[in-house]
């Protein structure tokens, strides 16, 4: 069973993206602070992550950058946003997210994108472990 | 500064001649396209370091020849240049493999910077191609050693033959330039003759 962290300071985007991926078989952590979250990563191995972007004390990329550094392996990541720019978007996936989903979201359209950061994350472990 | 190779592909001549002449003042070898498909052919023609291509033409848009760019020369660096800029198109444009997504009008100090930026990359990645090649030789002959089922002699032609190096950089670009001209012919870019044409040239100037 695929495992996902899910980081948002609000409830509700946590409770509707708990109640997706868990219904659709995967093991879910959840964490509405950064800080909290990469407690968790410190403990826990995650096969993907997903981040809101602004979050009090720390915002999503700075999160996914600090756990990158604590884990072994590159765990997968995307950033969600209910304050898209152009900037950011490009800051992010210049530093390797996934995917930049902005809210409101289309939730088929982001478990496809979890999906896929997963496999092609698992593809690229073993393209180099060859 | 060395010469390094730029292809800038805008329908807009305007912008086609204020990069042109910028980096041709820099030093820098420039190469101008009006479109996705003369871009492609200018990519199978040369060795670029960056690409820039503006993202919304006429008969085929940035991210196309982007991605078609990508399937000639995997190690080329890719920038889209656009005056319509929309987060949508800026998270597709950089999920599809493009270092950078600038946005029109630009400062041309500014672009500058992002050009060296990935001419660097574009020296990155051909040193880990280099020896991802070279990683993938080896282990061939490893494991023709270790196979141990030829007499020596046999197995130094043979290695010889399966090396994915040719024997000289005269014979990687000519066998770089024919693989380009049929991934052209293939997508319906060429016709026939003109592939035959370039492969007689080619061939022409290897023997």
């Amino acid at each position: 069973m695929k495992k996902i962290l899910i980081v948002d300071d609000e409830l509700l985007i946590r409770d509707l993206l708990y109640d997706h991926f868990s219904s659709h078989n995967y093991e879910i952590s959840m964490a509405e602070t950064g800080q909290k979250a990469l407690d968790i990563l410190s403990t826990n191995k995650v096969d993907c992550i997903l981040t809101d972007l602004k979050m009090p004390d720390m915002d999503g990329l700075e999160l996914i950058k600090k756990a990158r550094e604590q884990s072994e392996k590159k765990v997968p990541a995307i950033l969600i946003t209910g304050f898209p720019s152009i900037e950011s978007a490009v800051d992010a996936l210049r530093n390797r997210v996934h995917d930049y989903v902005v809210k409101p979201f289309n939730i088929k359209r982001l478990h496809d994108s979890v999906e896929k950061a997963i496999a092609e994350t698992s593809e690229n472990e073993s393209t180099w472990e060859k | 500064m060395a010469n390094y190779k730029l292809l800038v592909v805008d329908d807009e001549l305007f912008v086609r001649e204020l990069l042109e002449e910028y980096f041709s003042k820099m030093d820098f070898d420039v190469v101008v396209a009006g479109s996705g498909p003369d871009a492609l052919k200018a990519v199978a023609e040369n060795s670029f370091n960056v690409a820039l291509i503006d993202l919304k033409m006429s008969d085929m848009d940035g991210i196309e020849t982007l991605k078609k760019i990508q399937q000639l020369d995997g190690n080329l660096i890719l920038i889209l240049m656009t005056g319509y800029p929309t987060v949508e198109s800026s998270v597709e444009a950089m999920r599809s493999g493009a270092f950078d997504y600038v946005v029109k009008p630009f400062r041309l100090n500014e672009l500058k910077d992002i050009v060296l930026r990935a001419v660097k990359e574009h020296h990155v990645k051909c040193e880990i191609a280099e020896i991802k090649t070279k990683v993938a030789a080896i282990e061939r002959k490893l494991s023709t050693i270790v196979g141990g089922s030829q007499s020596e002699s046999n197995m130094n032609d043979e290695d010889t033959e399966s090396l994915p190096i040719p024997v000289n950089s005269f014979d990687i670009e000519a066998e770089d330039q024919l693989d380009r001209w049929g991934k052209l012919l293939r997508d319906g870019f060429i016709s026939r003759q003109e592939f035959e044409e370039r492969k007689k040239r080619i061939l022409s100037e290897v023997c």
